[in-house]
Formats: C-alpha cells, sequence, structure tokens
C-alpha cells in the first residue's frame, strides 16, 4: 500500500520542514491527501516516490509561505560563526539532528533543507519561496553557521539550544 | 574530523537524515481517509434533504397541473331542441340550425308513449357505451300512417335530424339498443350515405326527408366542428320547449372518425 510504505519516509521530510511534531503530522496529512487527489496526474516520469516527495515538499513550503505572511519572521542574521570547525558528528542521533533543523529560525531551515537534502538549485528555492538567489544563498550559509554553532556547543556539553554565555 | 567543508557537512547531514524512518502516528492515516472520503452519513443526510424537497416540488406541480387542467376544460353543449307539431299535415317548417341549436321537430306524443320513448333512450345511452348516440326516434309515420286507425299509442318523436337511425317504435330498451348500435355501425361505414334505413322506416324517412332534415353523419359533422376538436361534444335531446333534457350523448369517442 502506496501510503504505508512511504509514510514514514514522508515523514521524515516533514519533520525536517516543520518546527514540531505536530506541524509535521498535519503536514504530512494534507500532503497525502494531495497526493491521493492527484494521484491520476502522475505520468510516470520518475519515480512515484520522488513525486510524492515533491508534493511533501511543496506542501511544506505552502505552510511556511502561509506561517511567513501570518507573523514576520524576524531573521536572525546575528549568528556567532564558530571559528572551530571539527565535530565528532557520528556520535550524533539522528534525533537530534532533527530537533537541530527544526530549531533552525523558518528561512533558514527551508533553504537548508531545501539545498542540502532535497538538492534543489538555489534558483528552484528562490522562485519557490519568492526570494532572490542571493538571499537563497545566503541563508543557506547562515543555516550552515548555525548549526556549526549548535554542534559545537553540543560538543562541549552543553545543553543545545541555548547559547553559552 | 578537520574543517569541514560545505559539500561534506550538507551531505553528512543528507545521508543521516535522508535514512531516518520515524515511526509515523496511526491516526494520520485515518485523518487522510477521512477526508478523502468524508462520512457517510453526511453524504446520504444531503441526498435525502435533496430527495426529499424534488418530491415534494414534484407533488406540488402535478397538483397545481392537474387542478388548473381540470379548472380550464372547457365544455361546450350542443342544445337539439325539439318543436312540438300539431298536426302530421300542418308541421311547421323546422328551422334551420341556429348557432349551435338543432331543432327537432316533435310531433304530439302521448304521454304514455313520451315516457316509454324517454326512458328507452336512458336505457339506450346506458347501454351503448360508445357514448356516441345519433339517436333518433322516428316514430312519426305510425302516427301518420296509422292514425286513421285510431291507433291512440303510438307517440311520435320526428327527429329530423337523425335520420339515419330510425326506429320504428321503440317498445323496449333491448331493441332501441340493439338498432341504435346497428346504425352506429352502419353509420360509421357510411357516414355520408345518411342511408341507415331500418326494416320499417323506409316510408316514413322518405317523408322526413322532405321536410328539413340532416343525415346523421351532417350532425355529428356539425357538432364536432362546432366545438373545440379536444373537448367533449355533448348532444343533448330536449323533448319540450322547456328544455328538460331527456338524453345527453357524449360525442367525444367519435371525434377521430368525425
Amino acid at each position: 500500500m502506496l501510503y504505508h510504505r512511504l509514510a514514514s519516509n514522508m515523514y521524515s521530510v516533514c519533520l525536517r520542514y516543520a518546527t514540531s511534531d505536530f506541524e509535521a503530522e498535519d503536514m504530512l496529512q494534507s500532503g497525502f491527501v494531495k497526493v491521493f487527489q492527484s494521484i491520476n496526474q502522475f505520468r510516470g516520469e520518475g519515480s512515484l516516490e520522488g513525486w510524492i516527495r515533491r508534493i511533501i515538499v511543496n506542501t511544506a513550503i505552502e505552510i511556511y509561505r502561509r506561517n511567513a505572511r501570518k507573523h514576520q519572521t524576524v531573521s536572525i542574521d546575528h549568528v556567532f560563526d564558530q571559528e572551530q570547525q571539527t565535530f565528532d558528528m557520528e556520535r550524533l542521533e539522528v534525533g537530534d539532528l532533527m530537533k537541530l533543523i527544526q530549531q533552525l529560525p523558518d528561512g533558514y531551515r527551508m533553504v537548508f533543507n531545501m539545498y542540502a537534502i532535497e538538492g534543489y538549485s538555489h534558483k528552484e528555492i528562490a522562485d519557490a519561496l519568492d526570494i532572490t538567489e542571493g538571499a537563497s544563498k545566503s541563508q543557506l550559509s547562515r543555516a550552515r553557521a548555525w548549526l556549526k554553532n549548535k554542534l559545537f556547543m553540543i560538543e562541549r556539553g552543553d545543553n543545545y539550544g541555548t547559547y553559552a554565555g | 574530523m578537520e574543517r569541514m567543508q560545505d559539500k561534506q557537512f550538507d551531505q553528512f547531514f543528507k545521508d543521516k537524515v535522508g535514512r531516518f524512518e520515524p515511526p509515523v502516528p496511526g491516526h494520520i492515516w485515518e485523518n487522510i481517509q477521512q477526508q478523502l472520503d468524508p462520512g457517510p452519513t453526511v453524504v446520504l443526510h444531503k441526498k435525502r434533504r435533496n430527495v426529499w424537497w424534488i418530491q415534494v416540488a414534484a407533488a406540488v406541480v402535478l397538483v397545481v397541473g392537474a387542478t388548473m387542467f381540470y379548472i380550464n376544460r372547457p365544455t361546450e353543449v350542443v342544445y337539439l331542441t325539439a318543436k312540438k307539431v300539431q298536426e302530421a299535415g300542418e308541421r311547421r317548417q323546422n328551422e334551420d340550425i341556429v348557432s349551435t341549436k338543432l331543432k327537432i321537430a316533435e310531433t304530439r306524443e302521448n304521454a304514455v308513449n313520451n315516457k316509454e320513448n324517454s326512458l328507452a333512450v336512458e336505457q339506450v345511452s346506458q347501454v351503448s357505451e360508445v357514448n356516441v348516440i345519433p339517436r333518433q326516434i322516428a316514430q312519426k309515420h305510425h302516427v301518420d300512417t296509422k292514425k286513421t286507425f285510431d291507433v291512440p299509442m303510438s307517440g311520435s318523436e320526428a327527429v329530423e335530424i337523425m335520420h339515419p337511425v330510425m326506429v320504428d317504435e321503440i317498445k323496449t330498451a333491448d331493441l332501441v339498443a340493439t338498432a341504435i348500435e346497428k346504425a352506429i355501425s352502419v353509420q360509421n361505414e357510411m357516414p355520408r350515405q345518411a342511408s341507415f334505413v331500418d326494416s320499417v322506416s323506409n316510408e316514413p324517412m322518405k317523408r322526413v326527408k322532405n321536410k328539413k332534415e340532416f343525415a346523421a353523419g351532417d350532425i355529428l359533422e356539425y357538432v364536432a366542428s362546432s366545438v373545440n376538436p379536444r373537448n367533449e361534444k355533448i348532444v343533448s335531446f330536449a323533448s319540450d320547449e322547456e328544455g328538460t333534457i331527456k338524453v345527453a350523448v357524449n360525442f367525444k369517442a367519435l371525434k377521430i372518425k368525425l
């Protein structure tokens, strides 16, 4: 069955784009509703999983844009750029990485997910999020910096999620 | 791990996170199904509601339509009236048909016979369901021919309109019925001829013919053409000046033939 075969995978995608598990569930639900409603439009180009994945990501983008309109996202420009960038990331649990991604500021999260994990180009990201390519690039680098900073703190034993004074 | 390149960094996340397969809460699938297939009760309710309104609307339309049809249905009645004639010799010239009225000359009749006639006629109309009874009761010849013999009984109605059905003496309803049915069948075959001749009535018919007379076919045609084809066609026969209707005949059944 289509849903049961792919639900876990797609839920993982949703978790990355969402800020909470609750939001991810919502995303997964409405995404799959779209999949079933437009399944007859699948042309057989590429894999069905890829097609469904795009629908899920598009759903995530819709939700992001809707939320972005609702409350102006405060872009955090000031990111502490960690100089030392060596992490022993093999030790990190996937669950922890997920949490980190979810904690990324909205714009960073979208760009990082789409570029680093989904493999979209900056042009595609710019079109999808209605921003410039330059903005996409800078958001991506900031997202990386943000994540590295967090990882550094984790490595130092700090409780991630809070900045060490 | 030394300084990490951006690509490596991204790849690391992709590998780790891409393989992540978290357990999916079970209620999501139920929600999806519910969203895709809205509850049947709701649909049923809606449908039933629609059907209900349609039924009511249909019933109202039906009732109103039937009522209006019934109310508007026009009925035209052609009255045939009869006039009394004093003697056989001094018959009044019959008048022509005026508008929708046909005059029927009626000879003096004796009361008993009259009753008998009317009775017979009534029975005729009942017996022959055809509705179309060009009825003529021409017994006049009896009076004319037999008067000298002092035959008191034969009341006579000379209906000039109806010479096709000449019934000599109407003694019983059965006789009349058969005669009229005969007349009708004959008339249907050759309505224009007006040549239905009863066994007895040859002579009287001739006499009647001298006066204003109409073939049954003509009468029917007149009646039929004077009213809307789709309406009821009723020809009533009155026995006297007061217009007491002895018989009313509905010609509706003949409209196609006419």
